[in-house]
């Protein structure tokens, strides 16, 4: 019986032990979850390259980069996001147009999320590679990198200067630590206010509603209804908008369409042209109060008209502020052209400004050519034309206006107003009251002096040996 | 709050002058039968209350010289809700029927 035991306990002991190590193996192997739902689509590789960017060369990294293996076997559209769990750290690419083969996609990893960290560490990153087409399923991997990151060798990226961007409804929002700019994803309409909890009191929008080529019968760079003559138009309201966005390095937001210029009078197409808004970080001024904007036109044929003319409406959204012509004072942003969205008390907040200054050119805009440019002011809003030469061989033409905010203008939010409201009308009914109080006392003193008979106690009042 | 505030200020300005008011006159009607120095100074208390009445409704309400902080917005509602209960006190102590001994 004690050999049966011995020989019981020998084997437990050996089991234990295996059972042991296979848990120690499980535990000590590295975390690498792969779940490829559908390979035949796209395989993301088996290791990472890292860096380090340090743009201002002041030892401090603004992005780590993660340059990740992508094997496409499908063409199409993917995107890539990158996420360390249970921290914020977390970046997009794409989705971009990606053919057959391996090619590497980067992520860009904001220095200041990383500088969150409490503590230096090697990063476990999750990354997902989407595609456009839903019913593709996600692809994931989780990645460790060899290396340790030091939360305090990473600062704020300078040409992101804070802002982040988001989408709400239809608009693509880009908040700033002063200004807040909007895309609207189905129609060219922009708008910009100040950040926070001022926006929605400080709104102005930028909407382009319509392109029309004319001749220029005056010879005066304007379109006038009455003298020029109108030979094609395309309605903006019309065009079926798409956007682009690309957060690799800051934020990259394009809205684009194509226009059908009609024959004016009839529905026959003469022409097709793309048209491009586009917003991204690097027109961003550094102290994130200027936003320059770029429109391009691309016409796929020439018109025989003399010149194009794109027309928009600069319309005070929030409501209380007027809009009016900038002068010399105003001219925060450099532009000669400006109109400023100016409060009640004339305190300037918004200014949408540009230069008659363009880029042309076949198929690069790269011949600089004076345009035209005029407005019309009406109560809350301004109608604004851009007009510009055309010929037949620049096809391609581009124009950055500007939007801004004055930081030096921000309102007051929140808190206790410094004063009390006076309201004279209460104090009238205060007074009232008090009167009626003494009507009622009188009138029941005189009521007790009848009652009692014409032998009272006196009347009421101050006695001289009281 | 503030509005409550606000709109307390207000009404006690009211009934702060129309009570200062009526005890002056009162105490200047008394002091012409009587010629008493004593009622003299009591009437002169009331006019003082009542020139405070008078003087803050035309710097809040008229010119524009008095504005109460919201800080001070309790303490100031306090301050003028007592005055107007010292002087309807007074008041309707003149009403009161002086005791048979």
């Amino acid at each position: 019986m004690v050999g049966v035991h011995v020989r019981a306990g020998f084997f437990g002991a050996v089991a234990s032990a295996a059972l042991a190590i296979i848990m120690l193996v499980q535990v000590m192997a590295p975390p690498i979850e792969v779940t490829a739902q559908s390979s035949t689509v796209l395989e993301l590789g088996a290791g990472i390259d890292e860096s380090l960017e340090d743009h201002d060369s002041d030892g401090l990294a603004e992005y780590l980069v993660i340059s990740v293996e992508v094997s496409v076997y499908v063409p199409g559209s993917y995107g890539l996001h990158g996420s360390v769990p249970s921290t914020s750290i977390n970046a997009n690419v794409g989705p971009l147009p990606l053919s057959i083969g391996s090619q590497e996609l980067e992520l860009r990893f904001s220095g200041a999320d990383i500088s969150s960290l409490s503590s230096p560490r090697q990063l476990q990153i999750m990354v997902e590679a989407y595609s456009r087409d839903v019913t593709i399923e996600t692809t994931s991997r989780t990645y460790t990198t060899s290396m340790v990151y030091d939360p305090a060798d990473f600062e704020l990226p300078s040409g992101a200067l804070g802002t982040y961007v988001y989408l709400k409804g239809d608009r693509v929002i880009i908040e700033g630590p002063v200004m807040q700019v909007t895309i609207n994803q189905t129609r060219p309409e922009l708008t910009f206010s100040y950040s926070g909890d001022a926006a929605d009191s400080t709104r102005s929008s930028i909407t382009y509603t319509e392109v029309v080529a004319f001749d220029d019968l005056d010879e005066d760079g304007i379109y006038d209804e009455g003298s020029d003559q109108e030979r094609y138009q395309a309605d903006l309201n019309l065009v079926d908008w798409k956007l682009e966005t690309d957060f690799t390095g800051g934020y990259d937001i394009a809205l684009y369409g194509v226009l059908q210029l009609r024959l004016v009078g009839t529905a026959t197409v003469a022409a097709w042209a793309k048209m491009t808004f586009r917003v991204d970080s690097d027109s961003l001024r550094m102290d994130g109060t200027i936003q320059k904007f770029d429109i391009d036109i691309d016409l796929w044929q020439p018109l025989d008209a003399d010149r194009l003319a794109v027309r928009h409406r600069l319309e005070d959204v929030s409501g209380g502020r007027d809009i009016m012509v900038g002068g010399e004072g105003d001219n925060m942003t450099g532009d000669p052209f400006v109109l400023k969205v100016v409060t009640e008390d004339g305190d300037t907040q918004g200014v949408y400004s540009w230069s008659n200054e363009v880029s042309v050119g076949p198929t690069e805009p790269d011949q600089i050519i004076e345009a035209r440019s005029w407005f019309v002011l009406d109560g809350n809003g301004a109608s604004v034309w851009f007009s510009y030469p055309l010929d037949t061989e620049n096809l391609v033409l581009h124009h950055d206006p500007t939007v801004g905010m004055d930081p030096d203008n921000y309102p007051e939010m929140g808190g206790n107003p410094p004063f009390l409201e006076n309201r004279p009308l209460l104090m009238i009914g205060g007074a009232l009251i008090g009167t009626a109080v003494i009507m009622v006392t009188v009138y029941l003193r005189i009521r007790s002096k009848k009652a009692k008979g014409p032998f009272n106690e006196g009347k009421p009042g101050l006695k001289g040996g009281d | 709050m503030l509005e409550i505030a606000a709109s307390l200020k207000d009404v006690l300005v009211g009934l702060l002058i129309v009570l200062s008011l009526s005890l002056t006159v009162i105490g200047a009607l008394s002091w012409y039968k009587t010629s008493s120095p004593r009622i003299a100074m009591v009437t002169g208390a009331f006019a003082l209350f009542l020139l405070k009445g008078v003087g803050l409704a035309v710097g809040l309400y008229m010119f524009d010289l008095v504005d109460v902080p919201t800080e001070f917005a309790g303490a100031f509602d306090s301050m003028l809700a007592l005055d107007v209960i010292i002087l309807l006190v007074l008041y309707l102590a003149l009403f009161r029927k002086k005791r048979e001994r």
